[in-house]
């Protein structure tokens, strides 16, 4: 059954399912800018399995890769959006 | 405490959960670690609690076997202690040292990503990545998609866009008709991916599929917006949302090679009984180059016999073993000639096209003489997070660079758990 939950991210209140691709629930709500490159671009998920590194947020302070995170109730994310 | 075991099984997809499930059959007592956070590996991801028909048996068989399974565990570090091998993973903000008398690599294959100007814009993403994000729940809510590349996972890939409801405008294949035609035989040769094959043509029906045709640029602001397409003489534009292109597939090598296997960036070098060069390593599925999913099953169960210790070709088990493994790698080796990439695609970055995703290095600040040491000395390519993960392939197509040696850490972890005392 679907665990509905709720997310916070760059201060808004998201909805998402507990267990989730922590990415796939950011680019449900239309976040497309995950992190912010050293030149100032924008990126997000390229190969939704930990490689590339390009899916990269904070959750609770830590840096972590969205693709492999998954969603718990309660979780503050931060974008470079 | 360190925690021992006889078998420790790097990679929880099927070729390591098949070796994971063959060597606690056989009464040892066995360690499987994967980064993710379930069994499956690439091919088997799925929505919380949905395990696809084909996984449930094995999948059934792991959670029976006595197999003690961490799961969000990077390896980073393994050491030789004469005769066994100490495994450093890090768990979140743990880090666990597991010993083990045998070990078997089955760390899988990654994708390739191939540089063309705009294919950092977001909205742009691997093929095999996209798949990855629709499986576990992405929507699509009639966006337009344009898939792109290389190799028979387009296909499926197209047909799970269509599934999340969004809009596949074609599918660009680099190959050309003439070899694409060559897949005829492959699968007249093998009834069952000649279904699988008729159930997804009729899936991605009025779907148009392009081969000879590929993407030249991505256009956008924030997001993607256009893509430029040609066939090397004739160029279309499409207004898309999503652009999901990946150039096959890429041995994950890196531990094994740094723990001096035998093998190159196309695979480890394994013999008959899945043993690499390096004595008490075994190695299975992609990890030992691209061949799908059939080889990766029957050499995990191989490589999880003979660390064990109970392999026996002349077996009954052991004949089958052996014929599956010999049918799908003679399949994978078609595919990689059916699929090799055409020339043209190096002509595709200008000279401020990133090649670098993690350091923001431009194609242009790479001069083309230098090696990979000093491509990376000079421009820091390939020092990221990523570890080269993404740009080493390009450098090897793009310049023809022989590959870096491996550095520990071979996966980015917390300083802390570096310099940690041994736990
Ligand atoms: C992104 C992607 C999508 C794909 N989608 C499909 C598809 O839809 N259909 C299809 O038929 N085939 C697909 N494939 C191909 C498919 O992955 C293979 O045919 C098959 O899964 C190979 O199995 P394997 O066990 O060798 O490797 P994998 O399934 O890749 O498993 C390797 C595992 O090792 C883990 N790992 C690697 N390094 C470490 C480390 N240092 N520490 C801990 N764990 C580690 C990884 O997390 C991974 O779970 C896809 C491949 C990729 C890369
Ligand atoms: S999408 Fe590549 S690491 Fe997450």
């Amino acid at each position: 059954m679907a665990d509905h939950c709720i997310i916070r991210v760059d201060g808004q209140l998201v909805a998402a399912t507990s267990g989730e691709s922590l990415a796939v629930a950011l680019l449900r709500a239309g976040h497309f800018r995950f992190r912010e490159s050293c030149s100032g671009q924008a990126r997000a998920p390229v190969c939704g399995m930990g490689t590339c590194y390009e899916c990269q947020v904070r959750v609770n302070g830590t840096w972590v890769r969205a693709c492999l995170e998954p969603v718990r109730a309660g979780l503050e994310v931060h974008t470079d959006g | 405490m360190v925690e021992h075991v006889d078998v420790a099984v790097v990679g929880g997809g099927p070729a390591g959960i098949s070796a994971a499930v063959a060597s606690a059959a056989a009464g040892k007592r066995v360690c499987l670690l994967d980064e993710g956070s379930r069994p499956g590996g690439q091919i088997w991801r799925h929505r919380l609690g949905q395990v696809p028909d084909e996984a449930q048996s094995l999948l059934t068989k792991l959670d029976a076997a006595a197999v003690k399974v961490l799961f969000r565990a990077s390896v980073f570090d393994v050491e030789d202690r004469q005769g066994s091998w100490r495994l450093t993973l890090s768990q979140g903000e743990r880090r666990v040292a597991i010993t083990a008398e045998k070990l078997v690599l089955a760390c899988g294959a990654r994708e390739r990503f191939l540089p063309f100007p705009g294919w950092t814009l977001p909205g742009v993403m691997g093929a095999g990545g996209g798949q990855a994000f629709l499986k576990e729940g992405l929507e699509l809510h009639g966006e337009r998609v344009l898939v792109a590349g290389t190799g028979p996972l387009l296909l499926p890939v197209a047909a799970s866009v269509g599934k999340a409801g969004g809009r596949v405008l074609a599918i660009l294949e680099q190959t050309p008709w003439r070899r694409v035609l060559g897949m005829l035989p492959v699968l007249l040769a093998h009834p069952s991916k000649a279904l699988q094959a008729a159930q997804l043509g009729r899936s991605l029906f009025g779907v148009p599929y392009r081969p000879g045709w590929w993407v030249q640029e991505a256009y956008g602001k924030d997001f993607l917006e256009a893509v430029r397409l040609t066939d090397g003489q004739r160029e279309e534009v499409l207004e898309c949302r999503w652009l999901f292109c990946g150039f096959g597939l890429v041995p994950n090598g890196e531990l094994g090679v740094a723990l001096g296997c035998a093998g190159t960036h196309a695979g480890l070098q394994v013999n008959k009984a899945q043993e690499s060069s390096v004595n008490g390593i075994f190695a299975a599925g992609e990890l030992c180059g691209v061949a799908g999913v059939d080889a990766a099953l029957a050499e995990g169960a191989i490589a999880g016999l003979a660390a064990a210790g109970v392999w026996d070709a002349a077996s009954v088990e052991g004949h089958r073993l052996v014929k599956a493994r010999a049918r799908a790698r003679s399949t994978g080796r078609q595919l990689e000639r059916i699929f090799a990439l055409r020339p043209e695609l190096r002509g595709l970055p200008r000279p401020e096209t990133i090649i670098c995703r993690c350091e923001d290095v431009p194609y242009g600040a790479i001069d083309p003489s230098w090696g990979s040491r000093e491509t990376k000395l000079c421009t820091r390519a390939g020092m990221g997070p990523c570890q080269g993960r993404v740009c080493g392939p390009i450098l090897i197509y793009q310049f023809g660079h022989t590959p870096d040696t491996v550095r520990i850490p071979y996966k980015t972890t917390p300083v802390g758990q570096l310099i940690a005392e041994e736990p």
